[in-house]
């Protein structure tokens, strides 16, 4: 698989994956 | 009004899981793959994201919003700002009530392919056994044919389903999604690992996500990222509204649409890498280019699939029951939501018991979906689902950005969601309610009728296609005629 596709790839799992964890984050530190 | 007290999930995950539910479906696993590999391959993923957080996040926080503060299902939520707005609510519902009609029949295919996964019962002509013995389907549409006995047996089976899930309200559907979504994802998790690890894998990842970013120049692009965000995260049914109105006084608003819309768009992803990767095997197999085994929609799942699943090294019988699995316990809480969307509505209008309204619902939505379980019911399902899941969709959504921009006015909803949240949202939501949103809503609606003047929707005759366009316009119809009842105030 060619490197741009292993970007592409990554980056939206990168900003999916890494959104809900910064979510989840400022959802348990304000309770 | 009711006067049962409102039934609140018992948690926030259990809220957040329903929507991911309600939002992830068949749509995440045979739509978007096939999206991707259409419009730019990777460089579809910057279009998507894009259209994610200017149009469907913004839309879920409104719909949340208005659920939330007013504490009704969706008709009544619009009627709370103003009584000339409950159409809208009534008509978001009602297509939303249309489209389970035809969901329980692709979920009663769901279950045909799950029960023959064990013996792999479709055999090597996976499209012969599709079209002729699972739908023994007829010539055109016109040729209705008999009713057949299994998919009637399946949407009834289903609507049995969609019943004891949403037996008690919100109570019921925030136990039952921590099945139906996160079995789900396990699912595809292994799906997924099967999938990279099968020889010709990385050539169909390759095919999938390799970029071609001159695509991004074409509009045609950014209405297909634009629609494949609305079309998945079950906005526009009135079904984020009343699961708004569930949540307890102190809830979270913003955030939670946030991790809604991302773990939406994840699963997508996900089910791309699955799906592609098993393409690849497929083309290796047959010695073909990846470019001539891509298939989507039903095709995809009921024709392609099972051809791989036959492919299998080991434990096919295993992996396509997962596959199959995976189908039903996405799409029973689409189903389920909807018809919860509209019996919540429902309950409130007529003030009877949930119970007795999801039996009602239940019966009705068994006869309409008759049509679905005869030989031409494919068809059909195409015809309805292209003007009510699309049509029905982008015209409730432009509604609800010009009730929400113009009448309820964006900042008294921004205000609201922003001392229930986490975090605030900007005035750069007013702007996207108020102009961006509708105008996208409106260009997709443009370029879809210029379209369909071309070419007349899947080559139908025209005189099959009036029935679609009256399913729309009676759903709009029926919402109208709810809303000039004044003897309720609901």
């Amino acid at each position: 698989m060619p490197i741009s596709a292993w970007i592409m790839m990554s980056t939206g799992f990168t900003i999916t994956i890494g959104g809900i964890i910064v979510c989840v984050i400022i959802a348990n530190k304000k309770k | 009004m009711s006067k049962e007290i409102r039934e609140h999930w018992d948690s926030r995950t259990a809220f957040i899981l329903a929507a991911i539910g309600s939002a992830v479906g068949l749509g995440n696993i045979w739509r978007f793959p096939y999206i991707v590999y259409k419009y730019g391959g990777g460089a579809f993923i910057i279009p998507f994201l894009v259209a994610l957080l200017t149009a469907g996040i913004p839309l879920l926080i409104l719909e949340f919003s208005l659920g939330h503060k007013t504490n009704k299902a969706a008709p009544g939520a619009f009627a709370f700002f103003n009584t000339k707005l409950k159409w809208i609510g009534w008509a978001a519902v009602f297509i939303g009530m249309g489209i389970v009609t035809y969901y329980t029949a692709i979920m009663s295919w769901s279950m045909i392919y799950f029960v023959k996964s064990f013996s792999l019962g479709w055999g090597t002509g996976t499209e012969n056994f599709f079209f002729n013995n699972v739908l023994q389907l007829s010539e055109s549409p016109s040729h209705i044919g008999y009713i057949v006995p299994v998919i009637f047996i399946g949407i009834i089976l289903t609507w049995i389903w969609i019943y004891f899930s949403i037996i008690k309200g919100a109570k019921s559907v925030g136990k039952v999604v921590y099945i139906t979504v996160i079995c789900p994802w396990i699912i595809l998790l292994i799906l997924i690992v099967r999938g990279v690890t099968l020889p010709g894998a990385m050539n169909g990842l390759a095919y999938l996500f390799t970029p071609n970013f001159t695509a991004l120049m074409d509009p045609e692009v950014w209405i297909n990222a634009y629609s494949q965000v609305f079309f998945s995260i079950s906005i526009g049914f009135g079904i984020m509204i009343a699961y708004g109105s569930f949540l307890p006084k102190k809830a979270d608003i913003v955030n939670s649409a946030f991790i809604i819309g991302l773990a939406d768009a994840a699963t997508s992803l996900l089910a791309s890498v699955a799906i592609f990767s098993a393409l690849g095997h497929l083309a290796l197999k047959k010695g073909a280019d990846v470019a001539n085994v891509v298939t989507s929609g039903p095709g995809l799942a009921f024709v392609t699939y099972p051809e791989i699943i036959n492919l299998f090294p080991i434990g096919a019988p295993i992996l396509g029951a997962l596959f199959f699995a995976m189908l039903l316990t996405f799409g029973i809480d689409s189903a389920f939501s909807l018809v919860e969307a509209f019996s919540a509505a429902a309950v409130e209008k007529w003030n009877i018991s949930r119970a007795k309204m999801n039996g009602i619902i239940g019966i009705i939505g068994i006869i309409l979906g008759i049509i679905f379980t005869t030989q031409s019911g494919l068809y059909w399902l195409d015809i309805v689902d292209h003007y009510l899941a699309v049509y029905g969709l982008i015209l409730i959504g432009i509604f609800e950005c010009l009730a929400v921009g113009y009448i309820i006015k964006p900042e008294v909803i921004r205000n609201y969601a922003n001392e229930q949240s986490d975090f605030p949202i900007g005035k750069w939501w007013d702007f996207m309610i108020k102009f961006f949103v509708p105008i996208v809503l409106i260009a997709i609606m443009i370029w879809n009728i210029w379209a369909e003047i071309a070419n007349p929707y899947g080559g139908y005759s025209r005189s099959a296609l009036l029935v679609g366009i009256g399913a729309l316009v009676i759903s709009f119809a029926l919402g109208i005629l709810l809303s000039i009842n004044k003897k309720r105030t609901v």
